[in-house]
């Protein structure tokens, strides 16, 4: 028996140097950047004050320019595009909103772009990042590094596979939000590409 | 004229009394003297209204304290980094009253709050309208939008106290400016690929206080060098009265020193020159100064402060003042004292009456700047006459005349024979009437008061891009609203609302900057109370029970909420107050006179021909138009006037020389001017106000010249030499001025440049007409 779980632990130290080098975060860096984004996804927020979470449902798309399309669908429809040069909305008639004055809001945005498009070495600037894998998956923890950010955001994580599987954050206040994402084959790109033009 | 003397003692007893006089006055009020370099301050009221004119003051007033940067670079956070530098050294400075770059959260927070509490009051034009269409499912739908969206942020705190996001949606059409937007609490924005960042300051101390100025230049100065070391790309852009202001004192004080330094070397060369003597040098300088210290003594005490326009004018009272003294000294050395002054008496005598008629011309405009100036010089010329009437008669001299220039002037005086003079004399009547063709030809916008401002090339690109940026309104060109109390005057300005918006939607106007819109009237407050009333008892809520978001309970305490603050009302003092209204307080002017009032700030004016007062409570305010009216009403009044001068000058020497060589001596000046005119019109120079202030000046001295040699015997080339020294002296002073960086300065002096040369070329034909006249005259007894 000694010998069994001395063998398990030796192996356990020889494969230690393995598992480091598969979890390389510009590894999971280059995997989410080669999947780009085509997903349904499942909002869950928790909101201290309401006594239910609001449950919400709808699609992501990253295009090949670099555009990430995020659209609710339900229960009101409403779309938002970031890109690198800011953020648009579109209402549930898909008007487009005039720019809202929301504070932290390009922050925000500007946080979900690098996320979607696997931009990790951008969000450590703002943030302390740590990671750790298991087989197959991953999972890459910040915390914010700054006052600005901590201001609406105490913490992030993002797990996943070969692509994003979820990602959630928790507010100051103590609301989180849990984002899971259904990566599907068919195409989101005509739908979405409407709101590019 | 019978000069019988007085006793030279006697006359140096009174000099030396009002010497006395002078040094006692200077020095007690020297310490509380004041240098003014606003330019407003030379404008005369343009307003019927004294309450426009106060409100136009106290707006510009507040605006002045006003500066405004933009810290760009091509790297956003370079450009919040020094942003932040700049924030870091205005706050430190004893001078700012007011920094405002980043907006923190608390500020946020605190703003939030201050709409949150008086959310059911509060609502922005478009709400007003879906509310009064009844459109209530707009205003739950929105909010679940929002909440559900991935970017709601702390809305969803709002959502058992405001499920509408009233305050939200209030907040929202409560912002300062489209283009810029929130970065880490910067209000930042992109513009042709670059970034900036938003920095404004408040003065608490004048933006003309020249040690203001230096203390926040230097600061400046020395911030940009250590930006320009680490940071090549990035910039501080800037604007504001107080950076206008310290570069007009810099170039007035460059220009008094350049060009009252310039003219005063020349004349001392020039004296020494040509009377190989260095009492006249002394004596003349006796003069200058006793006529400079009483022109500054008789500013001092009839004015609270000294212009710096008084002061760039006052260094050439130099060319003028020395005319009496050059005068005395060309005389021949065989008249001593009192007999050397009797010589030149009348002439001198009546060369300061037609002086001093020149500069009452400048005194009676309503320019208090030009004011100051005509009051300088008529004491100042009076200082100088009184020095050589009193003084030079107990100096003896043995100042010699420079052979070479008597030969000059010699061989000027004979071109009069030489030349067909008198056919030339006749031709030259058709000079005026080409000036008076030409001078109507020139276009309207001469008047405009913005070209006589000194700008700064580098100071003017920097506020065209922030005026590109920003877009803000025209601080000198807005709507005055005024009521009997504050809510009157809310209401006044909630009834401008309409017209506005109708000149913005025909083009006349791109935008206005209405405060009712973010404080409105306790009657617009209850209206818009009774509006939401409407929306708390639809159905609209329903939407939120099915999603869960609010129970029929917390629904309740939000009816209860909104019943409790039926009555609590935003009033102006407490918002003004807030951060959120302190922002725009500089449009509450407050109570002026019976009234209150505020200004209705309009941007883009495209048709200002449409822009009138909407009513007699909301009035439009042109001060650039009001301004340059007056500027163009006194140019044609002073026109008239110097028709008017020359006619008065003409009429009062034909008392002492008959009318025909008053007519002579008179058009000596026309010609003069005239010849002024058409050289300002071929070198494409508009003739404005201070170019026909100017003539008055050319006018007062061509007659001296002529009064010279009608007092003259004979053809003396002495008389000559003084006439020349004269004209040269009045050219380096006033000549000089048009090498000004000061549009105004620089018009006055191109005017004189070209008016005394050609009166000085034009006074030996006129003298010997005279000299022929007088031969004739001679001839015929």
């Amino acid at each position: 028996m000694q010998k069994i779980l001395l063998s398990i632990i030796s192996f356990y130290f020889l494969m230690l140097p393995s598992i480091s080098d598969a979890c390389d975060i510009n590894k999971i860096s280059d995997l989410i950047a080669n999947n780009r984004l085509n997903a349904k996804f499942e909002q869950i927020k928790t909101i201290e004050v309401l006594s239910k979470p609001l449950r919400s449902q709808g699609v992501m798309w990253m295009s090949e320019s670099g555009d990430l399309v995020w659209q609710v669908n339900r229960p009101i429809k409403s779309t938002i595009v970031i890109n690198d040069q800011g953020m648009v909305q579109f209402d549930r008639h898909d008007k487009k909103i005039a720019k809202q004055k929301m504070f932290s809001m390009d922050e925000i945005s500007l946080m979900f772009l690098n996320i979607a498009n696997g931009n990790l070495e951008e969000l450590e600037k703002g943030f302390d990042m740590t990671w750790k894998c298991q087989i197959g998956t991953w999972e890459v923890m910040l915390e914010p590094k700054n006052k600005k950010i901590s201001n609406f955001l105490s913490a992030l994580s993002i797990r996943g596979d070969t692509k994003i599987q979820q990602f959630s954050y928790t507010e100051p206040r103590g609301d989180t939000t849990e984002i899971t994402l259904t990566h599907q084959l068919d195409k989101l790109s005509e739908l979405l590409s409407y709101y590019l033009k | 004229m019978r000069i019988t003397g007085i006793n030279p003692r006697l006359g140096y007893a009174i000099w030396g009394f009002f010497s006395i006089f002078l040094v006692l006055t200077l020095s007690s009020q020297i310490s509380t003297l004041k240098i003014e370099t606003n330019i407003l301050k030379l404008l005369p009221p343009t307003e019927t209204s004294p309450v426009i004119d106060r409100a136009f003051k106290s707006f510009a007033e507040k605006n002045m304290q006003q500066l405004v940067f933009l810290a760009k670079s091509q790297d956003k956070s370079k450009a919040i980094k020094l942003a932040n530098k700049l924030s870091t050294f205005l706050g430190q400075s004893p001078w700012i009253g007011q920094v405002s770059s980043e907006i923190t959260t608390q500020n946020q927070t605190e703003a939030a709050k201050l709409i949150f509490n008086y959310r059911y009051h509060l609502l922005n034009e478009l709400d007003q309208k879906l509310l009064k269409e009844k459109q209530f499912n707009v205003f739950s739908e929105d909010s679940v939008q929002t909440l559900f969206s991935p970017i709601s942020g702390g809305l969803t705190s709002l959502v058992q106290t405001d499920p509408f996001l009233l305050s939200y949606r209030f907040s929202q059409s409560a912002t300062i400016n489209s283009s810029f937007e929130l970065y880490q609490g910067y209000l930042t924005t992109i513009f042709n690929g670059e970034y900036y960042v938003l920095v404004n300051a408040k003065l608490k101390a004048s933006p003309f206080d020249p040690m203001v100025q230096k203390d926040i230049i230097l600061g400046m100065k020395k911030l940009e060098r250590n930006i320009n070391e680490k940071e090549v790309e990035s910039l501080l852009i800037r604007t504001g009265a107080l950076f206008y202001a310290a570069n007009a004192y810099d170039t007035a004080k460059e220009e008094i020193s350049t060009i009252g330094l310039t003219s005063l070397v020349l004349v001392i060369v020039l004296i020494l020159f040509s009377f190989k003597s260095i009492r006249p040098l002394f004596l003349t300088s006796l003069a200058l100064v006793f006529g400079i210290s009483c022109g500054f003594t008789a500013i001092l005490l009839v004015f609270e402060e000294i212009h710096l326009l008084t002061l760039v004018f006052g260094a050439s009272l130099i060319g003028v003042a020395v005319d009496y003294a050059f005068h005395y000294f060309a005389v021949d050395n065989s008249s001593q004292g009192w007999n050397r002054l009797r010589k030149i008496l009348p002439a001198i005598s009546l060369g300061l009456v037609s002086s001093v008629v020149g500069y009452l011309a400048l005194f009676s405009t309503p320019f208090p700047g030009l004011q100051q100036m005509a009051l300088f010089c008529i004491v100042g010329l009076s200082g100088a006459f009184i020095t050589v009437v009193l003084l030079f008669p107990i100096v003896e001299l043995n100042n010699k005349l420079s052979v070479s220039v008597l030969k000059l002037c010699n061989f000027i005086l004979s071109l009069g024979s030489i030349f067909p003079t008198r056919k030339l004399w006749y031709v030259m009547w058709s000079l005026p009437f080409i000036a008076i063709l030409l001078s109507y030809q020139q276009n309207d916008n001469k008047d405009d008061i913005r070209q006589f401002q000194n700008v700064n090339l580098d100071l003017k690109e920097q506020e065209n891009l922030i005026k590109d940026i920003l877009q803000p309104e025209a601080s000198n060109q807005f709507f005055l609203v005024r009521g009997k109390e504050p809510q009157d005057l809310l209401v006044n300005m909630e009834r401008a609302q309409k017209p506005l918006q109708k000149l913005v939607e025909e083009g006349a106007i791109n935008g206005f900057l209405n405060i009712s819109e973010q404080i409105p009237s306790i009657q617009k407050q209850k209206a818009n109370y009774r509006l939401v009333k409407e929306l708390m008892n639809s159905e609209a809520y329903a939407l939120f029970l099915q999603l869960g978001l609010l129970t029929s309970d917390d629904y309740e305490s939000i009816k209860k909420d909104f019943k409790n603050k039926k009555y609590s009302y935003v009033k102006p003092d407490f918002w003004f107050d807030s951060l959120l209204g302190g922002a725009f307080s500089n449009l509450w002017l407050g109570k002026m006179g019976d009234y209150y009032s505020a200004i209705i700030p309009i941007s883009g004016i495209n048709r200002l021909d449409e822009l009138t007062d909407i009513s007699p409570q909301i009035l439009f305010v042109d001060k650039v138009s009001k301004i340059s009216q007056v500027f163009k009403k006194y140019r044609h009044h002073s026109s008239q006037l110097l028709f008017v001068a020359i006619l008065l000058i003409c009429f009062m020497l034909s008392f002492r020389y008959g009318i025909r060589k008053s007519i002579l001596i008179s058009s000596s000046p026309i010609f003069s001017i005239s010849i002024t005119i058409v050289v300002l019109a071929i070198l494409g120079v508009p003739l404005t106000l201070f170019n026909t202030l100017a003539l008055f000046l050319v006018v007062g001295i061509g007659i001296d010249y002529g009064l010279f040699f009608a007092e003259s015997k004979k053809a003396n080339a002495g008389t000559l030499m003084a006439i020349l020294l004269s004209a040269l002296t009045t050219v380096f002073s006033f000549g000089l001025l048009a090498l000004s960086d000061t549009m105004a300065i620089k018009a006055f002096g191109l005017t004189m440049l070209f008016g005394i040369a050609s009166a000085f070329f034009i006074s030996p034909f006129i003298g010997y007409l005279l000299l022929e006249q007088k031969d004739n005259l001679n001839a015929g007894k």
